[in-house]
């Protein structure tokens, strides 16, 4: 997919604009932000937005849009870092079982099927309960919960690509299979995988914010778009901007990353596409 | 003469269903896509196996190419099991456009083999890329180009070119003018034909066009069901088929409307005798000898073998 | 004379593919009388596939089909509105594709499909039990041996070669006026073509409909067909009586085809050639499209060739061809 289809695709462009303000926001944000990372002052406490304070400031006197850009920042790294997990993992279990087929196969589907069983957040709820609380450990959690949807999605389309000419022609040349898989294989296969990768780092989000939101995620202070909801849901009656401004930051956040996602799949499917007949 | 390839009795097998109750079905389940089949390949000819869906023509080259394992029999090149990590066999695949990795660009997808056999260090790999290229006629302005920018044609070519970057000795081609426009065919052909030459290779060539295989073959092997019904020079074979089925095969060459064509079932693994002769249900001349056992080659000239019990008149030969 | 059955005046195809136009064929004309079949030759990229569905309006939305006149029984169909067409479809225009497997309903019998377009029959309503027996006398027109058998059949459960006789039986069924077989053997094993042409030609005489028969096998076109229409690059180039235009092809393109399929029928060492290949795209205005594959190209060439009349009755196009009888 080459970057002047996705500046074509309004969806695509739409997403990837969004993501792309959102990405550079959190970057350089906190850097610029006159207010101190973590800065209490409690002269200022539940003051609602105004110009020196633009998301109003929280129950510790914090800047409230500080503390959002930074929380953006964890959350989206965790989300990121447990996504990656996944692919990796996901990836390279689903081009052995796709392409060996037999007893690895079944296995890996059988395992695939197992864990897409449990509801998302049931699944990251239990690694939570058995592993402890924490950063990395929610990570792990949202590498649980994506594991099964990139090895399937992988061994799916390496099994169709298997039989393809170009992948026969590379094992009579005597090519390894890991040469096969990685080099032949997964670069046919990957627009997909993408496609699905946008889509899996907004849900996971969403299930980090759902964690630290009921406190079995991220614990205070570090900051993470649920631990800061978690904050404003307590003071809401009080000072309605903090839950409200944070919940809007994370669907902007998510709203981005899913129209990149169904824009990169417009894109890949060539159905969609128009066709001479 | 020196046999470069040898296919020894060889069986491949397939399951008739698949998935987990196949296996569970076992043997009765199975049939044999190449049927006990031997055949000598001679250096620096080119063999065409002629045959219809079914026939286990192409099969037998993805068993001698490693694609499909045989259940049977073995495959040498030079007295020796065949090994791909010599690159000494190679194939040309039909559909030339999914025959290239759509992500590479034709440089891309020769290097590969070149540096995968250690044939040339770094400096030398662009060299002998354009070299090769040259030698199927594309320029080394085709080198960048992505398989999805080339017509049939040059696709074939760069495939040819792939298959030769190993040095190999035994070029498979599996209907390799199939899928190309009539108008390029005659290109491709007249290459393989100059290529045996210039590049000392023997080329085993599957089709089920039987003018195609008259025009670039010297020996032709015919197969039916899996089985090796007839083989011999192929002017010899044309001019005078002994076996029922390639009489009915080569008889699609003549126009005349006088041919009474058979209606009658092909053979069907499921239903039909596997021992017997697989020609049984079609044949007009069938005696009580053939459905017990399917014939074994009878000389019927000079380098010309039949598996038919018709042509039994002194003893049965051997396949070379 | 009668007035021939199709008559086909200046067919352009364009297609609209994001905001570019592509044009696929160019001032397609001919005619096709009662009976006669017009063997349409051409390779991919010679627009002969998307010429026919033009005519049997089987394209796609962004497809632009412009023509003077599409007359099909007297009646202008390129102007037709589409629920009208729909009713001319199937009843008297019909078309057998390459590739039986897709024209069935794979979760549907043979049968079904049978009794799903007798209400396209011209005319008579049949009761299901006319169509039954219609349906089985049509399958034992194809040479199928057990009519009965096979309607009960799903279409996996046939081999390639019976499905195709299926369809064309399922064509036969309604009657039609105008048969397309767009490559109706290609996919086929030699002896199950053999057999297939062979039922076509039979077909040819008993039934009363004229035939458009697409191929790329000049063999077979000269075997089946009265006129061939050869294409090349969206373009008609040679346009005549079979049996002349075998013997004595004039336009370089044809005599290229048929010197190949002489010689693979032959006994050459080494075939001739046609440079180059054909490919689809945007044709420069003022230039023969075939200039860059022609052995015969000159500067005389480098103009758009219109269609020229040859003294033994068939069109060329091209400029050097042997109008004045003399073969280059």
């Amino acid at each position: 997919m080459k970057l002047a289809a996705i500046l074509k695709n309004r969806t695509a462009f739409a997403g990837a604009s969004i993501t792309l303000v959102f990405l550079v926001a959190i970057l350089i944000g906190p850097v610029l932000s006159p207010w101190a990372s973590g800065g209490f002052d409690f002269q200022n406490v539940l003051k609602p937005p105004s110009w020196s304070h633009s998301f109003g400031t929280d129950s510790l006197g914090r800047d409230v849009a500080t503390r959002v850009l930074e929380g953006a920042r964890v959350s989206l790294a965790i989300s990121v870092s447990g996504v990656s997990l996944a692919m990796v993992l996901g990836i390279t279990t689903g081009l052995f079982a796709g392409y060996w087929g037999g007893w690895f196969d079944l296995f890996i589907m059988r395992l695939v099927d197992l864990l897409f069983s449990f509801p998302a957040f049931v699944l990251a709820l239990f690694l939570m309960v058995v592993l402890g609380f924490g950063v990395v450990n929610v990570a792990l959690a949202i590498m649980l919960v994506y594991y099964p949807i990139f090895a399937r999605i992988t061994r799916n389309t390496t099994e169709i690509v298997r039989n393809d000419a170009y992948v026969q022609a590379a094992r009579v040349m005597g090519q390894s299979t890991t040469r096969i898989l990685f080099r032949e294989i997964l670069p046919n296969i990957s627009a997909p995988i993408l496609v699905q990768a946008s889509v899996a780092v907004a849900f996971g989000i969403v299930i980090e914010s759902g964690l630290s939101f009921i406190g079995l995620g991220v614990q205070p202070p570090t900051p993470s778009l649920g631990v800061i909801m978690a904050d404003g849901q307590e003071y809401f009656r009080r000072a309605p901007w903090v839950l409200t401004l944070t919940g809007v930051t994370v669907t902007v956040a998510l709203l981005g990353l899913n129209l990149l996602g169904d824009g990169l799949r417009d894109l890949s499917d060539p159905r969609l596409r128009e066709r001479v007949s | 003469m020196t046999a470069i390839l040898q296919f020894s009795d060889v069986v491949v097998s397939f399951s008739a269903r698949s998935g987990l109750m196949a296996r569970l079905a076992g043997a009765s389940n199975m049939f044999n896509a190449v049927d006990h089949v031997d055949l000598d390949i001679r250096k620096g000819e080119i063999v065409g196996i002629v045959g219809e869906s079914g026939s286990g023509k192409t099969t037998i080259c993805k068993a001698a190419l490693g694609l499909v394992d045989l259940a049977g029999g073995t495959i040498s090149v030079d007295g020796k099991p065949a090994s791909l990590a010599k690159g000494e066999l190679q194939m040309v695949f039909q559909d030339p456009l999914s025959s290239l990795n759509p992500r590479q660009t034709v440089n891309q997808a020769l290097a590969t083999p070149l540096r995968l056999h250690g044939r040339t260090s770094s400096g030398d790999l662009a060299a002998t890329v354009e070299r090769l290229l040259r030698d199927v006629g594309l320029g080394p302005q085709f080198g960048n180009r992505y398989p999805h920018e080339l017509s049939g044609g040059q696709l074939q070519r760069a495939a040819i070119a792939r298959a030769l970057a190993t040095n190999p000795r035994v070029l498979f081609a599996d209907e390799a003018v199939s899928k190309l426009d009539v108008s390029v065919r005659a290109q491709i052909l007249n290459l393989l034909k100059r290529l045996r030459d210039t590049y000392d290779l023997t080329i085993v060539f599957v089709t089920h066009d039987l003018h195609v295989a008259r025009f670039l073959c010297d020996r032709i092997a015919i197969m039916y069901f899996g089985k090796l019904v007839e083989l011999g020079a192929t002017r010899d074979v044309y001019s005078n088929p002994r076996h029922p089925y390639s009489q009915e095969l080569l008889g699609t060459l003549k126009q005349d409307s006088e041919t009474v064509l058979s209606t009658r079932d092909t053979y069907d693994p499921a239903r039909d005798d596997r021992a017997a002769c697989r020609y049984l249900n079609r044949c007009p001349h069938v005696m009580d000898q053939c459905r017990q056992r399917h014939p074994g080659f009878f000389q019927t000239g000079p380098g010309h073998v039949t598996a038919c019990y018709l042509c039994d008149e002194q003893q049965p030969g051997q396949g070379t | 004379m009668t007035a021939p059955l199709l008559d086909v005046k200046n067919l352009n195809v364009t297609f609209v593919l994001g905001g570019q136009r592509l044009e696929i064929c160019q001032d397609i004309s001919f005619t096709l009388d009662r009976g006669q079949v017009l063997g349409v030759i051409g390779e991919s990229g010679s627009g002969k596939t998307v010429a026919t569905k033009a005519i049997l309006g089987l394209l796609p939305d962004n497809a632009v089909v412009e023509a003077d006149a599409i007359m099909f029984n007297g009646r202008d169909i390129s102007r037709l509105p589409p629920d009208e067409f729909d009713r001319l479809r199937g009843s008297e225009l019909a078309m057998i594709f390459q590739d039986p497997v897709g024209s069935f309903n794979p979760v549907k019998t043979i049968g079904w499909h049978f009794r799903n377009v007798v209400s396209r029959r011209r005319g008579d309503p049949l009761s299901a039990e006319q169509g039954h027996v219609e349906a089985m006398a049509t399958l034992h027109q194809v040479d199928i041996a057990d009519p009965d058998a096979v309607l009960r059949k799903f279409p996996h459960q046939l081999s390639g070669g019976m499905l195709q006789r299926c369809l064309i039986a399922l064509v036969l069924f309604c009657q039609p006026s105008l048969i397309v077989a767009d490559e109706p053997t290609t996919n086929l094993d030699n002896l199950v073509e053999r057999q297939t042409i062979k039922l076509l030609e039979r077909l040819r005489s008993e039934i009363d409909a004229s035939f458009i028969f697409i191929t790329h096998d000049m063999t077979i076109a000269e075997q089946v067909s009265d006129q061939v229409l050869v294409m090349y690059a969206g373009q008609i180039v040679e346009y005549g009586d079979t049996t002349g235009l075998m013997r004595n092809p004039h336009h370089p393109y044809t005599r290229g085809l048929v010197n190949t399929a002489r010689e693979l029928e032959g006994d050459v060492t080494v075939l001739t050639e046609i440079a180059g290949e054909g490919a689809t795209g945007f044709w420069p205005a003022d230039q023969c499209r075939f200039a860059p594959r022609c052995p015969l190209h000159g500067s005389e060439c480098d103009m758009a060739v219109p269609l020229l009349d040859a003294p033994d009755g068939s069109a060329v196009r091209c400029v050097k061809a042997g109008l004045t009888g003399a073969t280059t």
